[in-house]
């Protein structure tokens, strides 16, 4: 096992290298000139070279790409070219934001998914099985966007049940002296305050529901699928023929071979979720890493783009490695080898 | 072995004095997208406390169906038993409650599958396997139940089981899981085990083994044995009786040597000249049965085996003739276990089933009703399959 | 003999069923999918046809008919400058489609090849291969995409350019995969015991059979490039041409006025979009049943 990991951690030392070398040349490629963008109508061939001596960017690529990554190993990402920021910090101030927003969507997409999926697979057929197949279609078929909208009208504007921007009631509670930016943390240990805990989760619903639903619809799908085809298998029948009690069976034989693929699934779907945030965070003005990427991405910010995205790659990496530890640990064919 | 087998579980000392097991007319159907499937078509007999009792046939011939439909495992909702009764031990299993069937399973009747590969769960450790099952019917605490899981694997010959208890399935060769899965089946010291071609799957070097070991288990743990197989060849040195099933019908049997000595079904005959036999030197040829097994969602009026069968007469196409004495027309009733009954019209004669053909005259006429047959199921099957 | 009868009348229909006339059969079997086609033929059609069906011009209203409730006369109302919404939702399939097509068409191609070759030379090149291909999935799709429209400039060409270079690993995973299970399979060892090229191999063996698993993936992928469109038309990077109505950009367009009572305008473009998506997904869930009959139940 501890081999097996090991190995993993290896092969993730060339695609993080591949990955940096990857974005400079990229957008090294791309047409268009940070400089231009930042300076705007104030670009005059003086300007631009100055900036771009600012930047490094008239080194030679190699040299670039080396600055870079030395910078990368003593944690610097460079800073931001229109705020000055450096990228580290504006990244550890917006990530625990997203990890809110995408725990809580995961959850839901887990606690709600396998659940509906077992129950659908044991009554195939069923009425309940067909509302939710088509439930879980429509669920896979509706945009984010469109989804985040709908839950803003309903919820927000017609029914006033719960708030549809940002992530805690600005004119109540403040965060400005908050420490590790984990609002459900800080509200709720840190400050005590049962209110302000309500509210942050409040504001967590609409944005984590609107994220969840396409991973919900996809893990309750192959769940249905997995545990169906696990109820064909032998070894069920096997269990049936000892006598187990129902209940044993479907925990140890049923659920635990079914959940390989689905945690598969899981996985593939917790790394799109990332993306999925980006549209999340900006319909629900959600102050986390999607929104400042896509607004780096707006301002050809190159710094923080190249430094954003080396970043999240990496934490997909690592999530996706996590993950098959998961499933080592699930399937001791492979843990086993 | 004395904890595997409690004396007081003999099941001889039953107040009727009957068969431990009792099948009567059962009739098992599958639902298919193809219609119907007649998979079991009344079939009755009866298993003695201690008995080894073969039953064999082609795939699909409702062996394993039968099997499965006495403790109720037929997949759902495909399956159903539409008919009959099965007695289990003075207990009417198809109406027992659910929580007393699922006690009854594993603890009094116990299976043995196939491919012990696909028939053990790969993702758990086979001492968890083998003690869930201690678990399920007794409030052993843990510790007792693993050591109960070992006496069992050492009854079963696996080296080592202490240790082994820790690994997975894929951690052992074929003939090992299967001795896995006997311990499974043997844990509870069933009264009746049931073997659904346990060899099958196997290397042929380690079939004769596993074969052994079955009957010296139960032998040491005083289980009756329902051992099916396609292959006449598993049951021949095994069994106190066979019965042959064809088409969801007991079609004969017999005590193990007469059986052999005298077949007189022509579908057994069939069985045993398409089998290598060594005791009769090279100078015998080695004859398949020709054809296919009737279709099951349309079976014929007649006899299901006629349209494959040399000695097929006219009223083979006509009527389905009862399992009775051979030559009698009469349904065997009341007879004692183990009487040669066959279900057949024209059964063979010694000198035939040497032969493995009719004698002379019989051959053309039901030649040509038996192509006749083959040609009217053939266009059938190509109109709607 | 009976028996040779017998298996003579019942060779001739057998040979008939290939696999691709069972899986028509099945997926015509499947209700599921019929709603899929007709969803699929549906949206092609109103593609194909919108200049000729669309009641009004998508691109001229009448500022004084704007926010005109669902009516005769505008069946699903009107919009900010007073544009026919019909007419508007029937030319933004047009965008829809193009995009769809194009930009599976593209990263099928690429992916397609690229992981053939991966696949069917295995050994190192793969390795290295399939390691570029981890490295553009670890990506945040939408922002990989988000960064080539920008750089590339808007135009729905772009769009389904960048779309497609997120479709490309994809592909070349899929095909890679199936590839290397073909290649052990028995049929590939009897074409090579015989002689048979490596590139004969893998046009005339391997490809075939690999493209089960690529139809499925394909038409899916038409369905999240649907999806993909719109919410770059949403986050404002859709055509900036307006003559070219995209239902993303629709749907941005109107989110303000969700609030002021027409929030019809924001509903219909969600709704189409969603009836074109769930047509492809519930047509590859059927395709993928037609091809594989393991899954059969």
């Amino acid at each position: 096992m501890l081999k097996f990991i090991v190995r993993r951690l290896l092969l993730l030392i060339p695609i993080l290298l591949g990955l940096s070398l990857l974005m400079v040349v990229f957008l090294h490629m791309l047409p268009g000139d940070p400089c231009g963008a930042i300076l705007g109508e104030h670009s005059t061939p003086a300007n631009i070279a100055r900036c771009q001596h600012g930047l490094g960017l008239d080194k030679p690529l190699y040299q670039q790409y080396l600055d870079y990554m030395a910078g990368v190993i003593h944690g610097d990402f460079g800073v931001s070219a229109t705020n000055k920021v450096s990228v580290t910090t504006s990244f550890l101030t917006r990530f625990p934001a997203t990890i809110e927003l995408t725990v809580a969507a995961m959850f839901l997409a887990i606690g709600i998914g396998i659940p509906l999926g077992v129950a659908a697979a044991k009554r195939q057929y069923s009425l309940f099985d067909n509302f939710a197949t088509v439930a879980s279609l429509i669920g896979i078929s509706i945009p984010i966007f469109f989804l985040g909208l709908l839950l803003q009208y309903v919820f927000g504007v017609w029914l006033h049940w719960l708030p549809t921007a940002g992530r805690y009631d600005l004119g109540t509670f403040s965060y400005d002296h908050a420490g590790t930016n984990f609002l459900l943390w800080e509200s709720l240990v840190i400050n005590r305050n049962p209110a302000e805990f309500l509210d942050v989760v409040r504001h967590l619903i609409l944005p984590a529901v609107a994220l969840g639903t396409i991973p919900l619809a996809v893990v309750a799908r192959i769940t249905r699928s997995a545990v169906l085809e696990v109820l064909s298998e032998d070894y069920v029948r096997t269990a049936r023929a000892k006598g187990l009690t129902s209940k044993r069976i479907d925990d140890r034989h049923v659920l635990r071979n079914a959940m390989l693929p689905i945690s598969t699934v899981i996985g593939l779907q917790t790394g799109l979720l990332l993306g999925g945030a980006v549209l999340t965070e900006q319909i629900f003005s959600w102050g986390g890493v999607g929104n400042w990427l896509f607004q780096a991405a707006v301002d050809k910010d190159f710094a923080v783009i190249q430094s954003g995205a080396l970043i999240l790659a990496s934490i997909f990496v690592v999530v996706n490695l996590i993950v098959d530890v998961g499933y080592a640990y699930l399937n001791p064919r492979i843990r086993y080898q | 072995m004395t904890r595997i087998y409690d004396a007081s579980a003999d099941a001889t000392t039953r107040a009727d004095g009957g068969s431990l097991l009792q099948v009567r007319d059962l009739r098992v159907e599958f639902s298919s997208s193809s219609g119907r499937v007649h998979a079991v078509n009344g079939v009755s007999f009866d298993v003695q406390a201690h008995e080894l009792l073969g039953i064999v046939g082609e795939s699909g011939c409702g062996k394993s169906v039968t099997s499965l439909a006495i403790l109720r495992l037929l997949p759902k909702p495909a399956g159903r038993i539409t008919g009959g009764t099965v007695t289990f031990d003075g207990t009417d299993l198809l109406h027992l409650g659910d929580e007393a069937m699922r006690d009854l399973r594993g603890r009094q009747v116990a299976m043995i599958f196939q491919d012990p590969m696909t028939s053990l769960n790969p993702v758990t450790t086979i001492g968890e396997q083998l003690v869930e099952v201690v678990q399920a019917h007794t409030k052993l605490r843990r510790k007792a139940a693993e050591q109960r899981a070992i006496e069992t694997l050492e009854l079963v010959g696996l080296p080592n089981a202490k240790a082994r208890l820790k690994n997975f399935p894929h951690q052992f060769s074929g003939g090992m899981r299967q001795r896995v899965m006997i311990a499974m089946a043997l844990i509870m010291g069933p009264k009746l085990l049931i073997a659904d071609e346990p060899t099958t799957a196997l290397d042929v070097t380690i079939q004769a083994q596993i074969l052994d070991l079955i009957r010296r288990v139960a032998q040491e743990t005083g289980a009756a044995v329902m051992l099916i197989t396609h292959d006449l060849g598993v049951v021949a040195g095994m069994t106190q009786r066979i019965q042959v099933m064809y088409a969801g019908h007991i079609v004969e049997t017999a005590t193990t040597d007469e059986l052999f000595a005298h077949p007189r079904h022509p579908y057994t005959v069939g069985l045993l000249r398409s089998i290598p036999r060594l005791d009769e030197g090279g100078s015998r040829e080695l004859l398949p049965i020709e054809g296919l097994p009737p279709d099951l969602t349309r079976l014929p009026a007649g006899c299901p085996f006629a349209p494959r069968c040399a000695w097929a007469i006219e009223r083979c196409l006509t009527e389905n003739p009862p399992l009775g004495l051979p030559g009698s027309a009469e349904p065997a009733t009341g007879v004692a276990l183990g009487t040669h009954l066959a279900a057949c019209w024209n059964p063979a004669t010694d000198d035939e089933a040497r032969a493995g053909v009719p004698a002379n005259g019989h051959i053309s006429a039901v030649e040509a009703a038996g192509r006749e047959r083959a040609a009217a199921a053939a266009t059938a099957l190509g109109v709607e399959p | 003999m009976a028996g040779v009868a017998l298996s003579q009348q019942l060779e001739a229909p057998i040979k008939g069923s290939s696999l691709w006339r069972d899986a028509s059969r099945r997926l015509l079997r499947n209700r599921a999918a019929l709603v899929g086609m007709f969803l699929v033929v549906s949206f092609i059609f109103v593609a194909i046809f919108a200049p000729l069906i669309s009641p009004y011009s998508p691109v001229q209203g009448t500022i004084i008919h704007r926010f005109l409730p669902p009516s005769g006369s505008h069946l699903l109302g009107t919009d900010l400058q007073g544009r026919d919404i019909l007419s508007r939702l029937l030319w933004g399939a047009r965008s829809s489609l193009w995009v769809s097509i194009l930009s599976v068409t593209v990263g099928l191609s690429i992916g397609l090849t690229y992981g053939s070759i991966s696949g069917f030379l295995g050994g190192w090149v793969d390795f290295w291969m399939m390691r570029v291909v981890d490295i553009i999935l670890s990506l945040p799709g939408l922002l990989l995409t988000i960064t080539i429209v920008l750089f590339l400039g808007p135009g729905l060409n772009t769009i389904a350019f960048a779309i497609a270079i997120e479709n490309v690993p994809i592909f070349a995973r899929l095909v890679r995969s199936s590839i290397l299970a073909l290649k052990e399979s028995d049929f590939v060892l009897a074409a090579r015991s015989i002689g048979a090229s490596d590139p004969r191999i893998l046009l005339h063996h391997i490809l075939p059979n690999a493209l089960t698993p690529v139809i499925v993936q394909g038409t899916l992928a038409l369905a999240t490039a649907i999806v993909d469109a719109a919410g770059l038309g949403y986050l404002g990077f859709g055509p900036q041409d307006p003559a070219t109505p995209e239902w993303g950009t629709m749907l941005t367009d109107t989110q303000r006025y969700l609030t002021s009572g027409a929030a019809y305008t924001a509903l219909f473009p969600g709704i189409a979009i969603i009836l074109a998506v769930l047509g492809f997904n519930l047509l590859g869930d059927g395709l993928r049943e037609a091809l594989d009959p393991r899954l059969k139940r």
